[in-house]
């Protein structure tokens, strides 16, 4: 019958707290001290799923006796091998804890702490909590646990936890030291003339990284932590006073309106927060290098980083970001602008090329030259499929080989790469299947498609492609160019946090030209871009174009000063 | 998720049946070049050249057997109309027949003299005829040079359309205006209508058995004369001369030398190579590189006359008649440099004398003096002149004033001593 | 979904770029300056009288509606005559906005259906591009507006290219002899195109969201200006290319004349050029025709949210499309004057005259009370 009682009780707590909202405040400590005290047996039953664990656990407070307390972590945490708990009976005969995560913690800081607290001649345990957080103690962060919720957090962020016997608050003090790769270039993303830097796993670091870049105290970082079983960590990184309020309004409102019970990494996040979910076109950029993320924060823009990804996300996105890579910043400008157009050519024929074929052939052949267009009869000649269901068949089984050599390891990845050309190309044309000018066309279509440096791997270019397929197939060019339309309508209606997403094309403005098609010189960049960076539109004084003829001898007499500041500001 | 099946479905099936105009290009037949004829009943007939793009590739391509082994291969057709004759190609062909692919409409000596305009209705008509294909009238069989083989291409149409539309007309008489430019011609006032004309050269014998055609004519003037009556030896075909037209009906033939006239008092004889007497003795060969015309007619106590003022440019390419002792054209003279540029003139002179009388001869106003009338005086057109101009047009005093300079001698500065 | 669910807005140089895109579409789709009226050879210089007077229209249109900078042509003509009279005026301008859309859009499927897919069969080419123009107008003007701000590049270039391509075969004389047949024949053909004007008329609904205010009017006249440049070149060009005989005689001149040249050796076919141009052209026309009828009317029936009539108004542009002309030869028939200039005079001429009228009437009786209460 007692356990009846236990069994209603556990479900009307867990019956309220789901109603009271999961995860409403996911990283808070300490419940209310005007709540009953929950016995943390009734963790043992095994039949209390994880909502209901959860429910018990938000609630249960340290107690004073330490034994309580190991017993509750026992019960809460099962005997995972990793806690580690060092009991120690210092020279005035307390029983202490000390304990850890094994793994995450630096083991000769742990250490210290034993030796710190082992030597503590304090004979009273809140005396000595308090001692240590005050002084004894050589970390450079300390807390006060009180309750479950605490301890586990210090735990697994990496802190050791303290306990005392005879006291119900506990001191956490940092030892992390989290395993994690060394900062190498990303893969996804690389240059040639610029920073070898890329964001990792570890949420700290990179916003180190981000602190390393600009330098400025206005780069203001705000965190929060998603998910109720992963309470992974969440940060946005804006400069105050640039980022307008609105566009920060509106993340943040964003951000706090996810309820989930894990997030791992940036692609949840980006599910929950884009403007909409059936977008083909990313309404959200991602990016693992941070000068971009550092570039786009300096136009007025919004980064969210999450733990556990080294991906970033930036927000607002625009549809001329997709054509920017890193190296634009670095290349020199005409190159930059030839290669900007080649980008935006090379897009719009991966998108449109096969379908306007198909078009052509089977519709339109009074549009082709004649010798071309006898040329390409012939080649077709004997090929037993239909011209759409050849292209359909060669851009699919381009698909697979993608995706194939995406999961191969790199040793089996030639092989790959030759049975598909050996495959495709000379065996397929030489058995009469398809013919040369499909295989040409995929090829290019393909090809194409690599060209843009956002947009590589995304499944919605390959969606859109064969619809064009599709269009051309059955209507001809009407088909394609009424597609063109249509993606160019349900573009122009998309707005990403509220941002326009066909910027700079339409609405046209002129200026922000310079970072879609025609790049700049840097010393040429003296507005910002109207739409995010409005709040400050002026980036740099005018008139700064490399002249000959500055005299050295009047002007650079004087040596560089390490505060910097630049010779402007220098009074002239 | 029904939903989701459904519209895949649809959208594969309308991937695979397609909609109403699909014409796969294994469904088609490609003409690539059309002829017109009529025979004695005054059924049109229709006869097309069509391509086997398989073997035109020559071999390399799929293993399975090619259709046919030539590059292309004739049909013909008899209707009541043009377009009947079109469609009635179309029971012997085992595929859809496409027009709008063709490079040239050929038209034949005896159909041109009954008329073109049914063939310029439908051309300008159908959706897939274009007016961009150039067109010409055939002096010979016509069914025979469509069958024949061309040695630069293995699809005929493509030589003959190339040889109507050179890049740099190098024989005098070429002037190929697309079917655009015919009809334009045609059915403005006072203008009428000059094709060029291809002579079938296995046995210049047209269908009525006489032998005609613009190479018979013998060349009157004395002081010119041109090589311009070879063919090559594999060709089949040789674009010389023009047909002269009186609104849409063939009236005759214009040779080389009064084509070449007509083109100049047109502004469109570049290129042409005209052999002048050389004040030294022999011929002096000068290229005509521009030409420049302006045709001016006056009006004055109700008689209409043109003055056709024409300035030529050209250089010198070659000379004869360099005996032994004799120095050629000395070029660092100034007479006989005028001389040479007077006997030049006087041959171009000669060229629009011989077409001015052609038109007359033939009633047809080519050069467009008519027009120019119309152009510049059109309240005198209106007035009269214009309904009743082909029966003045043999007694409007033309005057023809040439301008002739040449830019240089060539590579060389003067005549080499032997 | 947006950050911003407020009034919708749209620049001044968009509502600019629909309407040249609207205009230069229609008129160089059938050029009515050739086919409709006697003008021949001087039909250029019909296009530029039709211009002038468009110009003109254009600003009477556009200065009434900036009397009222936060009504619609609705509201105020409601206003101005009265609640009887301002309804049926504004139900033929609501009608007005309709038979732009369907005839354009039936223009357009002519031209597929000649020129290009002759078995397609006519409604699906109708209902297609009404469904994309309604859809469009569902998305709201500000996406009409930006997607003719993108489409507005490859528009103008694809009909400056197109011209290009026909200029190596341009023939002076044919344009000869110029202005020698007189006046008359010129303004035969100048009613048809100053007819085809009306679509001038959305910008009296538009006027409200146009942004800055201060140039509304001028962007509005402007774009009367350049369409007209554009038409008499055109048209120019047309006769010159084609001669007049032929270019009269043509159903859709443009496409034939793109049809009948041949640029270089190597680019021969332009004529998909034009037909692209016209494609975006009827789609940016089509779809801000089928927003403001479906505003106008949904501001006729007191109905808040204008997108629950948009279908409505699409299927009924489909209808119209369909069932009003019965064949080309009707379709051209309509244009001819003097149906239809009497037709635009009588339906659009004359309502506008009338507010006009009684503008100016209320601004003296105001400017006489006024006195007199001194």
């Amino acid at each position: 019958m007692a356990f009846n009682l236990v069994r209603a009780l556990i479900s009307r707590f867990a019956r309220r707290t789901r109603r009271g909202g999961f995860g409403a405040s996911p990283g808070r400590s300490s419940p209310s001290s005007g709540r009953k005290r929950i016995d943390p047996e009734l963790l043992a039953d095994d039949s209390l799923d994880v909502g209901a664990r959860k429910a018990v656990t938000d609630r249960l407070a340290l107690d004073a006796r330490l034994a309580e307390n190991l017993r509750m972590l026992e019960l809460a945490a099962g005997p995972s091998p990793d806690i580690i708990v060092r009991r120690i009976a210092t020279d005035a005969s307390l029983d202490i804890a000390v304990i850890n995560l094994q793994g995450i913690v630096d083991q000769e800081r742990i250490e210290g702490v034993v030796r710190a607290v082992s030597s503590a001649g304090v004979a009273s345990a809140p005396e000595l909590i308090s001692e240590l957080g005050a002084h004894l103690l050589r970390s450079s962060h300390v807390k006060t646990v009180s309750s479950f919720t605490d301890l586990w957090d210090a735990l697994s962020g990496g802190l050791a936890v303290v306990l005392a016997d005879g006291h119900n608050q506990g001191l956490a003090c940092s030892a992390q030291s989290f395993k994690t790769r060394p900062i190498q270039e990303p893969p996804t993303d690389t240059t040639l003339r610029g920073p070898r830097q890329g964001f990792i796993e570890d949420l700290t670091t990179n916003l180190a990284i981000l602190r390393q870049w600009i330098r400025t105290p206005n780069l203001w970082i705000e965190e929060t932590r998603l998910g109720h079983l992963t309470q992974t960590r969440l940060a946005i990184a804006y400069v105050k006073g640039l980022a307008s309020e609105e566009l920060l309004a509106e993340v943040r409102q964003r951000i706090q309106r996810i309820e989930t019970d894990s997030v791992l990494g940036t692609g949840p996040v980006e599910d929950f927060i884009q403007d909409t979910h059936l977008s083909f076109f990313p309404l959200i950029l991602r990016t693992e290098r941070p000068d971009r993320v550092v570039g786009n924060l300096l136009e007025g823009r919004v980064a969210i980083m999450v733990q556990n990804s080294p991906f970033a996300l930036v927000a607002p996105m625009d549809y001329g970001m997709l054509f920017q890579s890193a190296d634009d910043y670095y290349e020199p400008v005409p190159i930059v602008f030839v290669i900007s157009v080649l980008r935006v050519i090379a897009f719009w024929t991966s998108i449109l090329l096969p379908g306007a074929f198909v078009a052509v052939l089977t519709f339109h052949h009074e549009l082709l030259p004649t010798s071309l267009l006898l040329r390409i009869v012939g080649d077709r000649a004997g090929v037993p499929f239909p011209v759409i269901v050849e292209v359909f068949l060669m851009e699919l089984t381009f698909e697979l080989l993608r995706e194939a050599g995406l999961r191969l390891p790199r040793a089996v990845g030639s092989a790959v790469t030759i049975v598909g050309a050996l495959v495709l190309g000379e065996a397929a044309i030489n058995a009469g299947l398809v013919s040369p000018s499909v295989i040409i066309v995929v090829a290019t279509t393909a090809i194409a498609s690599f060209i843009l440096p956002t947009f590589s791997f995304d499944i919605s270019a390959r969606l859109l492609r064969f619809a064009f397929i599709v269009a051309g197939g059955s209507i001809g060019l009407f088909g394609v160019q009424y597609g063109i339309i249509m993606v160019v309508l349900i573009l122009a209606s998309r707005r990403s946090f509220g941002h326009p997403y066909l910027a700079p094309v339409a609405p046209f403005i002129g200026g922000g030209w310079k970072d879609y098609l025609f790049r700049t010189w840097h010393w040429a960049k003296t507005m910002r871009p109207k739409l995010t960076g409005g709040r400050e539109p002026i980036r740099a004084p005018g008139g700064q174009m490399p002249r000959p003829g500055a005299s050295p001898e009047s002007e650079g007499l004087q040596q560089l000063q390490p505060e910097g500041g630049g010779a402007k500001s220098k009074g002239r | 998720m029904r939903l989701s099946a459904a519209l895949v479905a649809l959208c594969l099936a309308l991937a695979s049946a397609g909609c109403w105009d699909r014409k796969e290009p294994d469904d088609m037949v490609f003409a690539v070049a059309l002829g017109f004829d009529i025979d004695d009943d005054g059924d049109y007939v229709a006869i097309a050249q069509f391509a086997n793009p398989v073997a035109v590739k020559g071999g390399v391509g799929p293993s399975s057997q090619p259709a046919g082994s030539a590059p292309f291969w004739t049909n013909c057709a008899k209707g009541r109309t043009p377009f009947d004759a079109l469609a009635n190609l179309s029971p012997a062909l085992s595929r859809e027949m496409t027009v709008s692919n063709i490079e040239v409409l050929l038209i034949s000596e005896r159909l041109a003299k009954r008329g073109i305009a049914p063939i310029m209705d439908l051309v300008a008509r159908d959706n897939e005829l274009r007016l961009a294909v150039s067109t010409a009238v055939v002096d010979g069989s016509l069914k025979s040079l469509l069958e024949s083989q061309f040695p630069e291409d293995p699809i005929p149409a493509l030589s003959i359309q190339r040889m109507l539309n050179p890049i740099h007309f190098i024989d005098p008489s070429a002037m190929s205006p697309g079917l655009l430019q015919s009809i334009t011609d045609m059915l403005r006032p006072g203008q009428d209508l000059l094709l060029p004309a291809l002579r079938f050269s296995a046995g210049a014998v047209s269908e009525s058995g006489e032998e005609r055609g613009p190479d018979r004519e013998s060349d009157s003037s004395s002081n010119s004369r041109s090589a311009m009556d070879s063919t090559s030896p594999g060709s089949p075909v040789t674009h010389i001369g023009s047909a002269a037209f009186h609104r849409d009906k063939m009236i005759g033939w214009l040779d080389g030398h009064e084509s070449r006239g007509a083109n100049f008092a047109r502004t469109r004889g570049q290129h042409a190579p005209i052999s002048v007497q050389s004040p030294a003795g022999g011929l002096v060969s000068i290229h005509v590189a521009q030409v420049e015309s302006t045709v001016t007619p006056r009006y004055m106590n109700e008689d209409v006359s043109v003055l056709i003022k024409v300035k030529v440019e050209g250089h010198v390419q070659g000379q004869t008649g360099l005996e032994e002792g004799q120095a050629g054209v000395n070029f660092a003279n100034p007479e006989s440099l005028r001389d040479l540029r007077s006997c030049l003139a006087q041959c171009v002179r000669e060229d629009i004398e011989h077409a001015l009388a052609k038109s007359r001869e033939y009633r047809s106003d080519f050069i467009g003096l008519g027009n120019a009338v119309y152009r510049r005086l059109p309240r005198v057109w209106k007035a009269g002149i214009g309904g009743r101009w082909y029966e003045l047009l043999p007694y409007v005093q033309v005057q023809v004033e040439v301008e002739a300079t040449l830019t240089s001698s060539g590579l060389l500065r003067e005549s080499l001593h032997y | 979904m947006k950050m911003a669910e407020a009034r919708e807005i749209i620049a001044n140089r968009q509502l600019a770029a629909i309407l040249f895109m609207m205009r230069t579409t229609v008129v160089i789709s059938f050029v009515p300056l050739l086919t409709t009226g006697n003008a021949a050879q001087d039909a250029w210089a019909a296009g530029l009288i039709a211009g002038l007077l468009l110009t003109l229209a254009a600003w009477g249109i556009a200065e009434l509606a900036a009397r009222y900078p936060r009504l619609t042509v609705v509201d105020y003509s409601r206003m101005l005559l009265g609640r009887f009279l301002g309804t049926i005026v504004s139900l033929v301008i609501s009608w007005h906005f309709l038979l732009i859309a369907a005839t354009d859009i039936r223009i357009y499927a002519e031209l597929m259906r000649v020129a290009f897919m002759p078995n397609t069969p006519i409604w699906f080419t109708i209902v297609a591009m009404a469904f994309l123009a309604s859809l469009a107008a569902w998305f709201g003007i500000e996406p009409i507006g930006r997607a003719a701000d993108a489409f507005l590049p490859i528009f103008a270039a694809f009909v400056a290219l197109t011209l290009l391509g026909a200029v190596p075969s341009f023939n002076v004389h044919n344009l000869q002899p110029a202005l020698a047949r007189g006046l008359r024949p010129v303004l035969s053909s100048v009613w048809t195109p100053l007819g085809i004007g009306l679509q001038w008329i959305s910008a009296g609904m538009l006027f409200p969201f146009l942004i800055p205010q201060n140039r509304r009017v001028h962007s509005v006249v402007l774009a009367a200006v350049l369409p007209s440049a554009v038409l008499a070149v055109v048209a120019a060009m047309l006769v010159g290319v084609l001669g007049t005989d032929l270019g009269s005689k043509s159903l859709f001149p443009f496409l034939k004349m793109a049809r009948s040249v041949r640029p270089t050796r190597t680019i021969e076919r332009i004529e998909i050029l034009g037909t692209v141009a016209w494609g975006l052209g009827l789609f940016a026309g089509g779809s801000t025709m089928v927003y403001c009828g479906s505003r106008a009317l949904s501001q006729i029936l007191r109905i808040t949210e204008y997108r629950k009539i948009v279908p409505v108004f699409g299927v009924l542009v489909a209808l119209y499309s369909m069932y009003a002309y019965k064949d080309a030869f009707q379709l051209v028939r309509f244009f001819r004057p003097p149906g239809f200039p009497l037709l635009i005079a009588l339906t659009a001429g004359v309502p506008y005259a009338l507010m006009w009228a009684s503008h100016i009437a209320r601004h003296l009786l105001r400017r006489r009370t006024g006195r007199q209460d001194r």
